[in-house]
């Protein structure tokens, strides 16, 4: 019996623990449990991925009930991709956190970040669906703390928003429960897609509002439009560690988009068909140009960060809205991608923005250790307006590639919107670090924290070095995600025990 | 009796949603309150309405669905941790700013230190 | 009939919202009417549940409404209303219309709580199969939510000491004063009846926690009933007399509450069965009659320890913002001394 699949969801959960019983008050110690911690989960990750590739689908049935009676979790491929992500980046920011003495601005940063790391893996592992929603709200919960930890007027005036808006969208999420379970009478998403083939059609147009509505709840963790406003407010005002790390969490919302449109609501269903990709195809292109045009426009560095991110986000459910292997891989690839120079890039902005005691995109004076941040800064817009030589590039190439029969309107304006990103960075950068003239202040040394962003960017690296078996992977990936027998198979349904 | 409970949980979602587009953070914890009321009644009702038959074995026949029942308890104690939360940030928002205004969309435009 | 009460008790906050202390007792009236609701639809687990929930909740909020403004202040612009009230009432009507459609047809497949109902008392070792699935069937989902408590608690925690240390706000609490001037503070007679009632209250949680598996109860419950009856110590005689008297840190019960709950399910590991697996076992001890000892009770007392935990650290961060408000504070238990010659 493999039990390592449930480290993920276990480790934070007993570290953090740990910390509020024993570890309370003590700085110091907390911050070397969690570092131990973020190693011991960067192993497991890379063992669950291994152990993905080489043993195929795996379930999991939690306290040995069979599914879908009790609550399975399923590692495949895709799930172990998202684990071992939000490994290296929680990992990354968490370097970045200590190094930059964020963690001591206020209580349990510790243990609110495990429990985030906790909520996130157990979104990516679980193969229910109200279980999905217990560990969204894990998450959810936890980013709450996060985003307001340090305080401030306007951070927590930001937070109450951005805590009731998400608590309407759980709400919406509860509702589509409601419907799944009275119509099929499950929850498990192997089941889901085992028994929704074979739905009455008297009963679809119920399924298919259920469907509509996750996607809301899944594009509003994403920032899709016309659900994006609250990203920029929110991340604008979150510590700067902390919006990097909620670069993973926007990835929830389109790693659900992903599960639920191969394996519950495949676009060769009866019930549901195109409905899915009809409505977020449009959204997709229409945050892209958000994003880009936002981008263009922002006054303030971390401002600047939300609307790439944003833009990035809308760039990876255009590809993910095709729902087809190779879209799909292409999608991957620049999730992956995404991730880390979203990361990097509100890292940079977090460093420049703690030397200048403000934001603001202008040229007062000049910044410490400027050409250190110019240089992150550089490689962190390359990456995420997507020129080479970076994985932005790749990623790019990769979607343009598998939209080509679609030409006109998508590579119009995924082509025009990196036009108006690479004049926004530009443009920022220049005021940022060529313009302004006079002595430097003095530098402040934080090696963690500037290692942690150059770490994310080793990453980047890394990823267009081998970027060809990184691509045969997800090609296969891509490939179980759009065959979902093996996943159904796992989850052994109709056997007792 | 499907009816009125229908019309009741769209009463409460009617209700919760203006009361949380009134801007201000107590109406908007209370609108997020009537909104949980009716989506845990919404999640309630998928197990059909059912009369005297509580799903406590040995004491009948036939018996209502215990799951709704469970996933509905949980989400009940998750809304309670919410609104706490959200309370405490109201008290801390109101203390730190003074004054209680909510924008529900980006108004950071304006707040920009 | 209680649907019409409930109709217009919620079509009057609705108007009525911008005097706070009315609108949170019309809230609640909603709430308590919703109550009955489930125990007349066969949710005894759940009416027991939405009562203790809506009791702990006013409570919270009565006492963090002396933090805010009494009245929310200008009403909206007409307009603005008006498209509120439109949105609200078109979403509200999709929302009703969806769960007409859905209760009025049957499943498309047999539900799954087929299997719970049948195997609760020998798959599970209880009766009440609504508790079998909390803490057995779906027990992981139950997990996360204490984690939720959990998390809210230490928010609650950190967000409070963040406005400990901010000047302006330390400022703005200060010169806050008791918005209505009581003659009582602290009724001597609601002061005796709540403490009588603790030890009483206290019994009733114990049994509430232990009968859960076979009757409507459980952790959940059980954990609530505890808290409110602490709570009521707060109301009753004053946050700094309660303060001294509750020594411990609740950081303690919250994070032990996790960690027995974890244990639990770590504990199945030993016998090379998944996490969170629970066994039972029917003991007969002379002279008492065979009763159940599952393993879920201990998940369960976890659960009932972080309930426990999060609704009184939330109460203690809440007090210890209010002994910086310009009140006189209170170290007497109520307000007359009684050894006092009047």
């Amino acid at each position: 019996m493999n039990h390592w699949i449930t480290a993920p969801i276990i480790l934070p959960a007993f570290v953090a623990v740990l910390m509020i019983i024993v570890l309370r008050g003590n700085l110091a110690l907390q911050r070397a449990l969690a570092i131990a911690a973020g190693l011991a989960l960067n192993g497991i990750a890379i063992a669950l991925l291994w152990s993905a590739t080489t043993h195929g689908t795996e379930a999991y049935f939690l306290g040995d009930w069979p599914a879908p009676f009790g609550i399975s979790l399923v590692l495949d491929r895709l799930s172990a991709l998202m684990v071992a992500l939000l490994a290296a980046l929680s990992f990354a920011t968490l370097l970045n956190a200590i190094g930059s003495g964020w963690d001591a601005k206020g209580a349990h940063f510790h243990p609110l970040l495990q429990f985030l790391v906790m909520g996130v893996a157990g979104a990516f592992l679980t193969g229910d669906a109200f279980n999905l929603f217990v560990f969204f709200e894990v998450l959810l919960i936890a980013s709450y703390g996060l985003m307001v930890h340090g305080s401030g007027r306007e951070r927590t005036r930001a937070g109450f928003q951005y805590v009731a808006f998400n608590l309407v969208g759980s709400s919406l999420f509860i509702v589509a429960l409601g419907l799944i379970y009275g119509v099929t009478g499950t929850l498990n998403l192997a089941d889901l897609a085992a028994k929704l083939p074979s739905l009455p059609p008297g009963d679809s147009a119920l399924i298919r509002t259920a469907a509509v509505m996750l996607i809301l709840v899944f594009a509003i963790k994403a920032a899709l439009v016309p659900l994006q406003f609250w990203l920029p407010g929110t991340y604008a005002n979150a510590p700067g560690v902390v919006a990097a790390l909620f670069a993973i969490m926007t990835k929830v919302g389109a790693y659900s988009t992903l599960r639920f449109g191969t394996l519950v609501f495949p676009p060769d269903l009866p019930a549901t068909g195109d409905l899915l990709a009809s409505l977020l195809l449009p959204a997709a292109l229409v945050s892209l140009a958000v994003g880009a045009i936002g981008t263009l426009g922002a006054t303030t560095l971390p401002r600047l960060a939300a609307f790439a991110g944003i833009a990035s986000m809308g760039l990876a459910f255009t590809a993910i809205a095709a729902f087809t292997p190779q879209t799909t891989a292409a999608a991957l690839y620049y999730i992956l991608h995404s991730t880390l120079a979203t990361a990097i890039l509100f890292l940079v902005a977090d460093l420049v923005t703690r030397r200048r005691a403000h934001g603001r995109l202008d040229s007062a004076a000049p910044i410490a250790q400027s050409g250190l941040l110019a240089a992150l800064f550089l490689a962190a817009a390359t990456a995420m307006a997507g020129l080479p030589p970076l994985s932005g590039f790749i990623g790019k190439l990769l979607i343009l590639d598998a939209f080509r029969d679609q030409a006109p309107l998508v590579w119009t304006v995924i082509l025009g919107a990196s036009f108006l990103m690479i004049l926004g960075f530009a443009r920022a950068g220049s005021t940022l670090f060529w313009k302004p003239e006079g002595a430097a202040p003095p530098a402040i040394a934080e090696p963690f924290a500037v290692g942690a962003a150059f770490s994310l960017l080793a990453g980047l690296a890394a990823l267009t070095l081998l970027a060809g078996p990184v691509t045969a992977w997800l090609a296969d990936t891509a490939t179980a995600l759009h065959a979902p027998a093996e996943y159904i198979n796992a989850n052994r349904l109709g056997q007792d025990g | 009796m499907e009816a009125l409970v229908a019309t009741a949980i769209g009463t409460l979602t009617a209700v919760g949603l203006y009361l949380i587009l009134q801007r201000r953070t107590f109406p908007v914890i209370l609108g997020l309150t009537f909104l949980s009321y009716a989506v845990n009644v919404s999640l309630f009702v998928s197990g059909r309405l059912v009369t005297n038959a509580a799903p406590i074995i040995g004491t009948g026949e036939t018996f209502a669905d215990p799951l709704p029942q469970a996933l509905v308890l949980t989400a009940i104690v998750i809304s309670f941790g919410m609104t706490a939360v959200l309370m405490i940030l109201a008290i801390s928002g109101h203390l730190q700013a003074g004054h209680d205004r909510v924008n529900l969309g980006d108004d950071a435009r304006k707040d920009d230190a | 009939m209680l649907w019409g009460v409930l109709l217009a008790v919620a079509l009057a906050t609705t108007v009525l919202h911008r005097d706070r202390v009315v609108a949170l007792i019309l809230t609640s009236l909603a709430g308590l009417i919703i109550a009955p609701f489930f125990a007349f639809h066969s949710a005894p687990d759940l009416a027991l549940t939405q009562i203790s929930v809506e009791v702990v909740t006013v409570l919270l909020i009565l006492l963090a409404l002396h933090f805010l403004p009494a009245t929310t202040p200008d009403a909206l612009p007409a307009p603005r209303r008006l498209w509120s009230a439109a949105v609200a009432g078109i979403a509200g009507a999709g929302v009703g219309w969806l769960a007409w459609a859905m209760m009025t047809r049957h499943h498309a497949f047999p539900p799954i709580s087929e299997f719970h109902l049948a195997q609760s008392k020998p798959g599970a070792g209880g009766t009440n199969a609504v508790n079998t699935i909390i803490v057995d069937f779906r027990g992981f989902d139950t997990y996360g939510e204490i984690i939720v408590l959990g998390i809210a608690a230490l928010v609650i925690f950190a967000t409070i000491e963040a406005v400990l240390r901010s000047p302006a706000a330390m400022q703005r609490l200060a010169i806050r004063s008791p918005r209505r001037e009581d003659a009582d503070r602290h009724p001597m007679m609601f002061a005796v009846a709540t403490r009588v009632l603790l030890p009483m209250a206290m019994l009733v949680g114990v049994f509430l926690f232990l009968r859960g598996h076979n009757m409507p109860g459980g952790g959940f419950v059980a954990g609530l009933v505890f808290a409110i009856a602490l709570l009521m110590q707060y109301m009753a005689s004053g946050y700094e007399w309660s303060q001294k008297r509750q020594r411990y840190d609740h950081h303690l019960v919250v994070g032990w509450g996790i960690l027995i709950a974890s244990l639990a399910g770590v504990g199945s590991w030993v016998f090379g069965l998944p996490f969170l697996t629970s066994g039972f076992v029917y003991v007969t001890p002379w002279p008492l009659d065979t009763f159940e000892l599952a393993t879920a009770a201990i998940f369960d007392l976890g659960v009932f320890l972080t309930v426990l935990g999060a609704v009184l650290l939330a109460l203690a961060s809440l007090s210890r913002l209010a002994l910086r408000t310009g009140d006189a504070p209170q170290s007497r238990a109520f307000d007359i001394d009684p050894t006092e010659d009047r």
